[in-house]
């Protein structure tokens, strides 16, 4: 083997392009090897160089495989800066960050006075045409209109396993948006139904990572729909020795629970050389 | 109940003045049949066939409060 050379550089692309400079070399006729992969650092304080080592490529020698163009470790290719640029004083970092804190907390408006009375009269027309007995209450948020549901009839409205509600909380956006073009949330809840639906799956969930976690075995939850499988998903993400994922087509797909490494769908990746077209 | 699929069918189509439901009962059986302009199939039917599927959940609730069942079809 040639000898090695170390360059170090604000990140692994400076390093290699001044390695290839200093050698005079393309950059496919080095063999790198990244040592550190540096860092932006926090406020300009704690920055890292990126350390590279390099040496020539042995060319078309019969050498057995020469290894891959650019050999690292996985975890710190992906600490690589996406901008290369590293702020160099203290305020500009924390201005971002507040841009974008206010960029996330944009403040959805109130749903109008005039949509949430055309919820009220739809959902009363509903219950007269079904005959339910049932009285509601519309409680208006940023972006979201909750629509609390009680009366007699309220384990008809709810149906089996919420698909009643489900229904008439999909048709009733459905009808709304077909006359008013504002974006909103509609919930349509009764009797704490949404509430004991969710602790009902979060605790079927963990039943089930439990099994998986202890013998192995793939586990899955029959077929939710999409707000379903969100609680789901949501609940498992917090243990990190397992993990979700919905299979099947159409809206109402199953939560497949597995432990990370089963599974793999494709055969590993080859370490050799590309091969040459 | 027919009334019902004529409501949230006319709230949901272009053309309101094409929707027509017809009623028949076979038994403990109603059946409904929905038709609806060309244009509004797809309206009625929903992605995948999710708002003939709300709507079918709803009035088998209705129906159901009567001791019934019901059968809702989208006739072409």
């Amino acid at each position: 083997m040639l000898e090695k050379t170390e360059y170090r550089g604000e990140n692994i692309e400076d390093a290699i392009t001044k390695a290839c400079s200093e050698i005079g070399v393309s950059r496919e006729e080095l063999d790198i090897e990244v040592v550190s992969a540096g860092s932006a650092g926090i406020f300009g304080f704690c920055k890292k160089q990126a350390v590279i080592f390099t040496s020539r490529r042995s060319g078309d020698s019969g050498e057995e495989a020469v290894p891959a163009v650019l050999v690292h470790r996985k975890p710190v290719e992906e600490e690589v800066p996406v901008e290369t640029e590293v702020p160099s004083v203290a305020e500009v970092p924390v201005r971002e960050e507040s841009e974008k804190e206010a960029g996330h907390t944009e403040e959805e408006p109130i749903p109008s006075p005039g949509i949430i009375d055309e919820v009220g009269v739809t959902l009363n027309r509903f219950f007269e045409l079904m005959d339910f007995s049932a009285e509601f209450e519309i409680t208006p948020e940023p972006g979201r209109i909750n629509v609390e549901i009680s009366g007699e009839d309220m384990e008809n409205i709810i149906g089996h396993e919420g698909q009643t509600l489900n229904g008439l909380q999909y048709l009733l956006r459905k009808m709304i948006g077909k006359k008013f073009s504002e974006k909103f949330i509609l919930s349509l809840d009764a009797g704490d139904y949404r509430k004991t639906r969710k602790e009902e799956l979060e605790s079927r969930a963990l039943k089930l990572a439990i099994e998986v976690r202890e013998n192995g075995k793939n586990r899955t939850i029959p077929p939710l729909n999409p707000a379903e499988r969100r609680i789901v998903h949501m609940i498992l993400q917090k243990d990190k020795t397992i993990r979700s994922r919905s299979i099947g087509d159409g809206l109402y797909k199953k939560v497949l629970i597995f432990l990370p490494g089963k599974r793999r769908k494709r055969p590993p990746k080859r370490k050799g050389p590309r091969r040459k077209k | 109940m027919k009334e019902l699929v004529e409501y949230v069918a006319g709230r949901l189509v272009d053309q309101p003045d094409a929707v027509k439901v017809s009623e028949s009962v076979k038994d403990d059986t109603l059946m409904f049949e929905l038709r609806v302009a060309k244009e509004d199939l797809g309206k009625v039917i929903g992605r995948q066939g999710r708002t003939a599927r709300a709507m079918r959940s709803l009035l088998s609730a209705a129906a159901g409060k009567r001791n019934k069942q019901a059968r809702l079809e989208i006739v072409e």
